[in-house]
């Protein structure tokens, strides 16, 4: 069984509905974050990384840019792995776990890689869109990281 | 752990000095050397940490944060940021492995490193030259894509 292959089976284990991966490729599929649909892709890169990027679609907002980019800064200092990332069609969060050249991973390490992407993809990704809605201050959030 | 570790970096020809549970090794990658060191915590993981020898301007502080977010966009492992918690206005590119086992892997030691020396050289010295503002971010974008 190949990486893909074992996280499709660890997905299906825990219930999760996904679109099966062609050929190897990438799997996909979508969660509702804070009642947000969230896009959820999971793929292996040629460097043997596996990558979980989870996207939350939103117009960037000019006016709210600099807080946006001191506060994605701010939580990629806070947490303990993966990053933030701001691009033109939204916010996403994107952990990469190396794979080694056997491109393999137990059934446990893929549980903890993706249970910990996906708590970092609730705790994080709404409180940044609220800020790029004007929805939450900066201040305030940066109490909640300290 | 933290014997594997520098049994690790023994065969692949790494110096190091450790101290306590930090390995610093101190490597020059292109034209921007870096201060570098690996850290064995409790929590089974190995971070590599690149400490970059600048500090950022706070009249530079937006600029420099936009280009570290293209940078993020664009390297498949390890992230750019800025540390809030430190006094100097550290930057650090920082990669992870993680050993529930307690094992620690070279072909994956040889991995980071080279994507360390990989990643400081292509982009280590646009990046400082965005905090001290001889290069704009847009052409820093244009640049790394």
């Amino acid at each position: 069984m190949d990486i893909i292959e074992s996280v499709e089976s660890y997905l299906a284990k825990v219930g999760t509905v996904y679109e099966p991966a062609f050929e190897g490729g990438k799997i996909n599929f979508g969660a509702n974050v804070g009642q947000r649909p969230v896009r959820v892709k999971i793929f292996l890169t040629g460097d043997n990384v596996l990558q979980f990027r989870s996207l939350l679609p939103l117009t960037l907002n000019s006016k709210k840019a600099r807080e946006l980019f001191v506060a994605v800064n701010a939580v990629n200092s806070y947490i303990k792995f993966g990053k933030f990332v701001v691009t033109g069609r939204g916010i996403y969060f994107e952990t990469s776990r190396y794979c080694g050249k056997e491109k393999k991973l137990k059934d446990k390490d893929i549980g903890i890689f993706l249970s910990a992407s996906k708590q970092t993809t609730k705790d994080y990704l709404i409180p940044l869109s609220d800020i790029n809605d004007g929805k939450l201050k900066l201040g305030k959030f940066m109490e909640t990281l300290i | 752990m933290k014997k594997a570790l520098g049994g690790c970096l023994d065969s692949l020809g790494v110096k190091y000095q450790q101290q306590d549970d930090v390995f610093f090794t101190s490597r020059g990658a292109g034209d921007i050397p870096s201060g570098t060191f690996l850290v064995v915590p409790a929590d089974s993981r190995i971070s590599y940490f690149s400490a970059f020898p600048f500090e950022v301007l706070a009249e530079r502080l937006e600029g420099t944060l936009v280009a570290m977010n293209a940078l993020n966009e664009i390297v498949p492992f390890g992230r750019f940021y800025f540390d809030v918690n430190s006094s100097d206005n550290a930057v650090f590119y920082d990669q992870y492995l993680l050993y529930p086992d307690g094992n620690v892997a070279e072909q994956d030691i040889k991995f980071v490193l080279k994507n360390d020396a990989d990643v400081l050289g292509a982009y280590g010295a646009l990046l400082s030259d965005v905090n001290e503002g001889k290069l704009s971010v847009k052409d820093f974008i244009g640049k790394i894509r």
